[in-house]
């Protein structure tokens, strides 16, 4: 062995890491899902990041780096979300493990951002050491609170700092293997005065052999090829938002990990205010000396840029300027692999050049790796203002839905990044539990909604799933756990769905009037007051209330109760009026953890057509539809202890009119309480949709209609550009905008994991034939 | 918001934009600007220049090639001007030539392997036939090694457990295990403190 030990750090104490004299806080930022922030909000973090760096008056190292998605915690996590009294454990396991297996061959990676904070300490002793003692924990509380101030961070972890430098060996591979009881040996000494030891961080290196333009890492973890791309010369101009977001939008368009750094030297206010006076002088004295002679263009505007740069570094706030050294590292099993990322990511950032330097690879891997002295390469550095370095964005990240949760779809396009959705969520936060699912047809909401109803059912939930057309498929996903109720306008049916058997009681009074004047197809105004008056009779007098009683309470009234006695006589031996009309009838109840109730001959009309054009088929079943969602909500009212599931297909007829929607207004009050979440499937959203608005997850499949995308766009907070219209609109299968309790909007498609769900799932006729004939054959 | 990079402003240096020929005279304006460093830098240039050629009469060489007029010209000021010209205008890698050349000596002059700065030579070491092992479990720069085919025999009691993310098998020292005798490895195997 020869040569001089050269680790990138040398002693650890806390988050503060030390090497050749230098003292170094290291700080975990947290990533923002940014890609569909209004433009003001993009500017408010921007702002954030650029008074920090005016703040901050030291120099600092960020480390944008990707971790492999965790899928064994994945399953460790979501484990607890069994509901152990009702669920049935040994399924719910395949489920997790079928997950867990599915995730970790997604080869899913999230971004993590570490901010290293160069700590200087400076003792008005003579000659002491910046290392010494309290000063430094001084400096990194400082440092510490100052980044707060403006960003979300905490001081990094051990465990962080050994993966951070465990993972450089095993980059774009896999993760190393972490070792939980690692600590750096760092002296306490009494008296609260510390001197950091030497870390033993040897063993985190890997042996590193340098080839022409990559390097191959070999160490306990594993092996790996990596190259690095330094960045050249950045364009005169760039837009933000937009293209100058670099350590942002380039890498998330790519489906495979790479890794940055950005080390900063900062200049202080006054030499950048010389620079550019110096600028000044020369441009001036070129447009002086050659005043004689054609003065070109681009002498005239580099005259006013040395005019700007003076002014922004003479006036307030007086920012520094940032010495930048920016790299990316790209990690490949192999070399071909290697040179198709490497290319992929010269694509991705277009005509910025990336500069992979021959001769320079293994300095590029010292850069990358954890170190509080910056960069060692000393090309490529750019001297760029705060708000450049602010507008790179490494916060910069794509994601949504909950933090625990189960896996339901994943983000697009680029990385496939695991979206969780908990349904049991809202209820936790006290909110109500809607969750609003519109597109247009066949765009993927039937089966995110019988995803979402399967995940529930197979932890335990109670789920209702009302299909109107009928083509769920939960009976052929979970088998004996469905109870199907069909309904229909045979005799057999009759009075299944009489209001005032099925309502829960706070809704029974308001919905057996609505109903009963709902049905008949010109009623006067003046019926509704001696309906209302049967129905009250009714509730109050009877034991076993039921709407044929109201019938003949009206019958034996005034001629104006006669009247509308005689007309709901005629109507409740009519097709579907059956179902709300019978004698001594008593409800289905909810046998099994899943009940879907199909209704055959419920004419609901197109999406998009008013109420005032419904004709009368349409009237009644829009009125037995609501019907339905009550006796849902009553099959679903019971231990609130249990959460349950009610998934409201064509949820676009009631939100449609005024009535209607506060009919799901009220709904949605009731599933707070009673612990439901309720998926109101929607070809459409009104205007000024009061139900859109009481969402708590939003969830936009492809729209047809520009109106609808812009409306779309709206219920997610997000403004209506030409670019996010065309894309809504371009949605496919399964496709949509997803933001969740914490309004994190990110494009998602919903992922099944399990092919055999799809197959029995697929509403799609075509498709569904060729499954068979392929089944068949 | 557009965000503006002055970098090419802001590294430029001052430069001579005309040149006088006695004080107080008409100024003349130059072809192009010229940077004072790198007037300072040919001065330094052609004095070397005029050293080497003390030495080793290089413009006597030029002379046989070119008008013996032109040989000093061509040695004395284009050489150094066009040498100071390459290295501040052309880049290679997106660096100045001279970075360039200099990190291309490092790389051929350095070792290629390294484990934190230190030069390692033929690793990982690949031993064939009996090989003997010694387990140190207090000593923690013991990392691991690898068995591929043959057979493995311990006088100490071991444990056989997985890695983390790997498939291989593992072998660890276990007080309350038996030892092992000719456990025939299948593909590979680990050896761990």
């Amino acid at each position: 062995v020869k040569g001089k030990l050269e680790l990138p750090v040398s002693a650890v104490r806390g988050n503060v890491i030390f090497a050749r004299g230098r003292a170094a806080g290291v700080y975990r930022l947290d990533t923002i899902s940014y890609e569909f922030l209004v433009d003001q909000k993009k500017l408010a973090w921007h702002d954030r990041l650029f008074w920090w760096m005016l703040k901050a008056e030291t120099d600092f190292s960020i480390y944008r780096v990707c971790r492999s998605y965790p899928a064994q915690a994945y399953a460790d996590d979501a484990v607890n979300l069994i509901d152990k009294r009702y669920a049935d454990r040994a399924r719910f396991e395949r489920l997790l493990a079928q997950h867990t297996e599915h995730l970790a061959g997604m080869s899913a990676f999230t971004p993590e951002v570490y901010l290293v904070v160069s700590l200087s300490s400076r003792s008005l002793i003579p000659f002491r050491k910046p290392q010494a003692g309290a000063m430094i924990a001084d400096a990194n509380r400082q440092a510490l609170e100052l980044l707060s101030s403006y960003l979300p961070a905490r001081a990094a972890t051990t465990l962080e700092l050994q993966w951070l430098l465990r993972r450089a060996g095993v980059r774009g591979v896999g993760e190393p293997d972490v070792d939980p009881h690692w600590t750096s040996p760092a002296l306490s000494l009494d008296g609260g005065v510390w001197e950091p030891g030497r870390a033993d961080v040897m063993p985190f290196m890997s042996t590193v052999h340098e080839h022409g333009r990559h390097i191959e890492a070999k160490g306990s973890d594993g092996e790996s090829l990596q190259s690095f791309l330094a960045f050249g010369a950045l364009p005169e101009a760039m837009d933000f938002p937009g293209d100058a977001e670099l350590l942002f939008a380039p890498l998330e368009t790519l489906d495979f990990s790479v890794d940055a750094v950005a080390h900063v030297r900062v200049i202080d206010n006054k030499t950048m205010q010389n620079k550019s006076d110096n600028a000044v002088r020369d441009a001036d004295d070129e447009i002086e000396n050659a005043a004689a002679r054609y003065v070109p263009k681009s002498v005239k505007r580099r005259v006013l840029r040395s005019e700007a740069i003076q002014d922004y570094y003479a006036s307030a706030p007086y920012p520094p300027g940032l010495e930048t050294f920016m790299s990316l590292a790209v990690g490949a099993a192999d070399k071909k692999m290697l040179e198709e990322r490497v290319d992929r990511v010269k694509r991705a950032f277009g005509s910025l050049s990336l500069h992979r330097s021959h001769a320079l690879q293994k300095h590029l891997y010292d850069d990358h790796m954890l170190r509080p002295d910056g960069a060692t390469v000393r090309d490529y550095k750019r001297l760029l203002t705060c708000e450049q370095l602010a507008a790179t964005m490494p916060l910069g990240s794509r994601g949504a839905g909950s933090e625990h949760g189960f896996h339901v779809a994943y983000t697009i396009p680029g990385v496939h990044r695991p979206v969780r959705l908990n349904p049991m969520e809202s209820s936790a936060a006290n909110r109500g539990g809607l969750v609003l699912m519109s597109g247009a047809l066949g765009k993927g909401k039937t089966i995110a909604a019988e995803l979402l109803m399967y995940l529930a059912a197979l932890r335990g939930s109670l789920v209702v799933d009302f299909d109107p057309r009928p083509d769920h498929a939960l009976e052929a996903l979970l088998g004996d756990m469905v109870h199907p109720i069909s309904l229909s306008s045979a005799d057999a049916h009759r009075g299944r769905l009489d209001p005032l058997v099925v309502c829960p009681p706070e809704l029974r009074e308001e919905e057996t009037v609505w109903y009963l004047m709902d049905i008949i197809p010109e009623a006067e105004r003046s019926w509704r007051s001696e309906v209302l008056d049967a129905v009250r009779s009714e509730i109050r007098d009877s034991d076993r209330p039921s709407t044929l009683n109201v019938i003949e309470r009206l019958l034996s009234g005034g001629p104006k109760a006669r009247d509308v006695g005689r007309e709901l006589e005629l109507w409740a031996c009519t097709g579907l009026c059956k179902l709300a009309f019978g004698e001594n009838v008593a409800p289905l109840e909810a046998e099994r953890p899943v009940t879907t109730i199909k209704v055959a001959g419920l004419a609901l009309p197109p999406a998009g057509v008013q109420r005032s054009s419904y004709g009368h088929p349409e009237r009644v079943s829009v009125a037995t539809m609501r019907l339905i969602a009550t006796y849902a909500m009553r099959l679903l009212s019971g231990d609130p202890s249990r959460h349950k599931m009610l998934s409201l297909d064509e949820a676009h007829v009631l939100a449609a009119t005024d009535d209607g929607s506060r009919f799901l207004q009220r709904l949605n009050r009731m599933t707070r309480s009673m612990n439901v979440t309720m998926l109101a499937l929607s070809q459409l959203i009104a205007d000024h949709d009061q139900v859109a608005d009481l969402a708590t997850t939003r969830l936009s499949f492809g729209q047809e209609t520009e109106e609808q995308a812009k409306r779309n766009l709206a219920i997610h907070g997000l403004q209506p550009t030409p670019r996010l219209i065309e894309r809504i609109m371009g949605f496919s299968d399964g496709e949509c905008l997803f933001s969740g309790l914490d309004r994190r909007v990110a494009a998602v498609k919903f992922d099944v994991v399990d092919e055999d769900f799809l197959r029995k799932a697929d509403t799609n006729p075509t498709r569904a034939i060729a499954a068979l004939e392929q089944a068949i054959g | 918001v557009l965000v503006e990079s002055f970098e090419d402003v802001l590294r430029a240096r001052r430069r001579q934009h005309t040149i006088t020929f006695r004080p107080g005279g008409t100024p003349w304006p130059l072809y192009r600007p010229v940077a004072w460093l790198d007037v300072g830098y040919f001065a330094a240039l052609f004095v070397l220049s005029l050293m080497i050629n003390r030495l080793l009469h290089v413009d006597a060489l030029i002379e046989h090639v070119v008008h013996p007029g032109a040989a000093a010209l061509i040695f004395h000021v284009m050489l150094p001007w066009t040498l100071i010209w390459t290295l501040g205008n052309a880049q290679l890698d997106g660096r100045k030539p001279h970075r360039w050349a200099w990190s291309y000596v490092r790389f051929f002059t350095r070792s290629k392997r390294t484990l934190g700065g230190r030069t390692m030579r033929a690793l990982p070491l690949v031993y064939a036939g009996r090989v003997r092992l010694f387990w140190d479990i207090t000593a923690p720069r013991l990392h691991h090694g690898w068995v591929r085919g043959g057979s493995v025999s311990t006088t100490g009691g071991v444990r056989f457990t997985h890695a983390l993310r790997h498939r291989h098998s593992v072998i660890r020292p276990s007080e309350r295990h038996p030892a092992i005798t000719g456990y025939s490895v299948p593909e590979r195997v680990e050896i761990r403190p």
